[in-house]
């Protein structure tokens, strides 16, 4: 019932879009949107070595990202202004993955901000100043960047299939040989 | 005889280097050593995959809150895009870039198993949409995919027997490059007969989620002919390669 309501006023949001995104092809300036390199950056993760991307697939894929990013944060700012607060909180966005259907999102992501949380609270966020050398961190372009909980999402995902570079191994295993870490292509 | 086996069979659990030397003279020696070798095998892969995804969750929790993959910024900008949002505090794009980025993983995944499905090597748009209609939590997606053919047929009514020939375009479009440099004003001339499938229309159309083993079996059955219909762009009827690029 709320899905099918929702639903609806992404209609009409996704119909304001459109009619700017057709006006305004190539500026950017209106439009909200992501960075191409970025996302395939994050597509090629997920896929081996050899596959490639078409480039529709690339424009699908990301606008169905920005339409997910509007979807729940609709629904978490309904949230906050149910409860008479000015401004939507973590919280309401891990009510809302749960409310919308994305029960898998809500343990890694409530792990991540209490991560960051802590991370700020022990020396700030350095976004600005680039890594120090002494660090030490090796350089692997194109790694993958998972947490546990993300595996363990992930994993639940992909459905058991045998791969090439794990034939014989556990279903698990197998399920993956995507490419995660072992074709650094990047 | 018995004396040589007792030992013989103590060297595998141990893993030693000497077990090819006494398997030799054994009458089980040759074909105990391809499996014992293969287990090594499997099992080294293993260690090393295991080890490395630890050290890559060690080192994420260090520096991906500072290197996110997607800005901070744009996720913000999105986030603000609609009207009657409210106040955002500083966390929610830090927490909305992770959630995005699992997002397009798992959208990804989902596309790819479908590609596979259809030998081929090349991450295609109905691969995405295969993705989108099999998956009831994606249902708030699938307004996203006709409106993106509409776009390429413009004034052409929304349904699938338009889908075809909006495939066949958008085959073309990828090899410029640019998803959202499709040619409008092409000739809508049809290159083929119109796809009329009635089971898939219902899938398309209808807002609630469908029941989740006929949908996915319906849906399989549709994507391989839209598939084919993508790819006979000319009228062949099995091309040997997809024309997309990337």
């Amino acid at each position: 019932m709320a899905g099918n309501k929702k639903r609806g006023g992404r209609n009409m949001d996704q119909v304001k879009k459109a009619a700017v995104r057709s006006d305004g092809v190539g500026g950017s300036a209106t439009n909200a949107e992501l960075p191409m390199a970025n996302l395939v950056r994050l597509i090629k993760k997920v896929l081996p070595g050899k596959a490639k991307i078409g480039g529709a697939a690339k424009g699908l894929t990301h606008d169905c990202a920005v339409e997910f990013v509007g979807f729940v944060g609709d629904e978490a700012s309904e949230k906050a202004k149910a409860e008479h607060r000015r401004t939507v909180a973590p919280e309401d966005y891990l009510g809302s993955f749960g409310d919308l259907g994305f029960d898998r999102y809500v343990d890694p992501m409530d792990a991540y901000i209490h991560g960051y949380r802590e991370f700020e609270r022990a020396g700030g966020n350095r976004r600005v100043a680039p890594p120090p050398p002494a660090a030490a961190t090796p350089l692997t372009p194109g790694g993958p960047t998972f947490t546990d909980a993300e595996l363990q999402f992930l994993r639940s995902v992909i459905p058991s299939r045998s791969d090439d570079e794990y034939s014989g191994s556990s279903p698990a295993i197998g399920g993956y040989g995507y490419g995660y870490g072992y074709g650094k292509n990047m | 005889m018995d004396n040589q086996q007792l030992p013989y069979a103590g060297q595998p659990a141990a893993a030693g280097a000497g077990a090819p030397v006494p398997g030799v003279p054994g009458a089980g020696g040759p074909p105990a050593v391809p499996h014992h070798h293969l287990l090594q095998q499997q099992q080294a892969q293993l260690q090393a995959f295991w080890a490395y995804q630890r050290q890559e969750a060690e080192r994420a929790s260090a520096s991906d809150f500072k290197n996110h993959q997607l800005p901070l910024a744009r996720i913000k900008k999105i986030m603000k895009a609609d009207e009657d949002v409210r106040m955002i505090s500083a966390e929610a794009p830090v927490l909305f870039a992770k959630a995005c980025e699992l997002f397009i993983l798992e959208l990804t995944i989902r596309s790819w198993l479908h590609a596979e499905e259809n030998k081929r090597r090349t991450l295609q748009r109905n691969d995405v949409a295969a993705a989108i209609a099999r998956t009831d939590v994606f249902d708030f997606l699938v307004d996203i995919v006709p409106r993106e053919e509409a776009k390429e047929e413009p004034g052409s009514a929304l349904g699938f027997a338009a889908g075809g020939p909006a495939g066949a375009v958008g085959a073309a479009g990828p090899a410029a490059g640019l998803p959202y440099y499709y040619p409008p004003m092409g000739q809508p001339a049809p290159m083929m007969p119109a796809w009329h499938v009635p089971a898939w229309d219902p899938a398309w159309q209808q807002g609630a989620a469908p029941d989740v083993d006929q949908g996915a079996a319906g849906s399989f059955s549709e994507e391989g002919q839209q598939g084919f219909a993508g790819h006979g762009g000319a009228a062949a009827s099995f091309p040997p390669a997809p024309p997309s690029s990337e």
